[in-house]
């Protein structure tokens, strides 16, 4: 869907549209996932935002202006709520920890089918990381990116490029490591 | 590796990964409209507005009429006294009487230095003045005290003020003094009372509990 589709099927979804809505979640949910889990890092919790994504976007429908990126619009509301539930746990995180696992869980993918994953997981930092799953999962531009992380577009154009570089030194590192 | 394929099989790899399906759970959501009547959805703030403005004028009005109606009205309130009119020290009266001069009860208490109680019932709901027009005679060169007992004492000198005034219109050549709340008045009116009760007056009676007294002991003797 372009995002004059995705605009206009907002502007349905404010009248009351049922069909607007699904129409929107089967087009956006795969890249809002991935966004998702590349910020908390664990399945379930991903599945629990998701889905509280979702719900603000249509308790919050009447809000969205039209003609505006439908897509950040939607993206800003992931990361504000997962954001918030990260910030949640760790103020009621009891215990210390060396990492954390408490508040992420561990990643509960498969990481034999997926490899550049794994390795994206393990060397990104936070914002790298997300970065590279907007751009490469969902798609966006980077100067989309930009917008959505309120940071200039250079400063994201160097994130990107110096993180893929930093997963290329890892898989080239394992590839060694396994000969 | 090139970067090129790192991207590539990035994808690939993400869209291996499972979707939850939320759609269900999330579709039970209400949708939060936006009203899509501009003219309807002023009028609905334009009504919402008018309400929440009239609640607040009727809240306004009954709190007014609330504080209004409570507060007490001077005509409307009553309080009862003693007044006692006494006449060259010879002749005394003794009316119980309410804030606005109304009469419940006269007692001739005294005369030519004995002690008497004679009730006239003539002047019961009327005012002191009329009474007074018909129990005094004036004449030039007589002596007279007003002395009232309230519990308020600027009831007491209202009414002492009005009750002399309304003596000295007499024309006569006459001396009248008033009095309000003394304490010689108030014990020979106890002392009075003492007389004729079964039980005396107790010691921190009030002027109301006095004049209640007197109001029974004219019935009494009616």
């Amino acid at each position: 869907m372009t995002k004059q589709e995705l605009d206009f099927k907002m502007l349905q979804l404010q009248q009351g549209d049922e069909s607007a809505f699904e129409e929107i979640y089967e087009d956006t949910k795969r890249g809002l996932f991935a966004f998702i889990l590349s910020i908390c890092r664990h399945y379930q919790t991903a599945e629990d935002m998701m889905q509280t994504t979702y719900i603000r976007l249509r308790t919050t429908i009447s809000s969205y202006k039209a003609g505006s990126n439908a897509y950040a619009w939607l993206y800003t509301i992931a990361k504000n709520v997962t954001l918030n539930e990260i910030n949640r746990r760790k103020r009621e995180q009891t215990a210390a920890f060396d990492d954390d696992s408490a508040i992420y869980g561990s990643y509960q993918m498969n990481d034999e089918g997926s490899p550049i994953i794994a390795v994206m997981n393990k060397v990104l930092g936070d914002e790298e990381r997300q970065i590279v799953t907007l751009h490469v999962i969902a798609g966006f531009k980077h100067r989309e990116i930009a917008d959505m992380m309120g940071k200039p577009l250079g400063t994201v154009l160097w994130a990107y490029n110096n993180a893929l570089a930093k997963m290329k030194k890892q898989i080239e590192k394992e590839a060694r490591d396994e000969d | 590796m090139k970067i090129k394929d790192i991207e590539k099989n990035l994808k690939k790899e993400s869209e291996k990964v499972v979707v939850p399906d939320v759609y269900a759970r999330v579709k039970k959501a209400p949708i939060n409209r936006l009203l899509s009547d501009p003219v309807h959805a002023f009028k609905r703030k334009m009504a919402m507005r008018m309400l929440t403005f009239s609640v607040i004028i009727l809240l306004v009005v009954a709190i007014s009429l609330s504080a209004i109606w409570l507060t007490p009205k001077p005509g409307n309130y009553e309080e009862y006294g003693y007044a006692r009119i006494t006449i060259n020290n010879d002749k005394v009266y003794g009316f119980a009487v309410n804030n606005a001069g109304i009469v419940y009860a006269i007692l001739l208490e005294k005369e030519g230095g004995e002690v008497k109680t004679v009730a006239n019932n003539n002047f019961n709901k009327k005012n002191i003045e009329d009474a007074l027009g018909e129990l005094y005679a004036p004449h030039a060169g007589d002596v007279v005290k007003v002395s009232c007992q309230f519990d308020n004492y600027s009831t007491a000198s209202a009414l002492a003020l009005r009750i002399s005034s309304a003596i000295r219109v007499q024309g006569e050549d006459l001396s009248v003094s008033g009095f309000a709340c003394d304490s010689g008045t108030r014990t020979s009116l106890v002392e009075y009372l003492n007389l004729h009760l079964a039980t005396p007056v107790a010691a921190g009676a009030t002027v109301l509990d006095l004049v209640q007294h007197y109001i029974d002991v004219s019935r009494t003797v009616s």
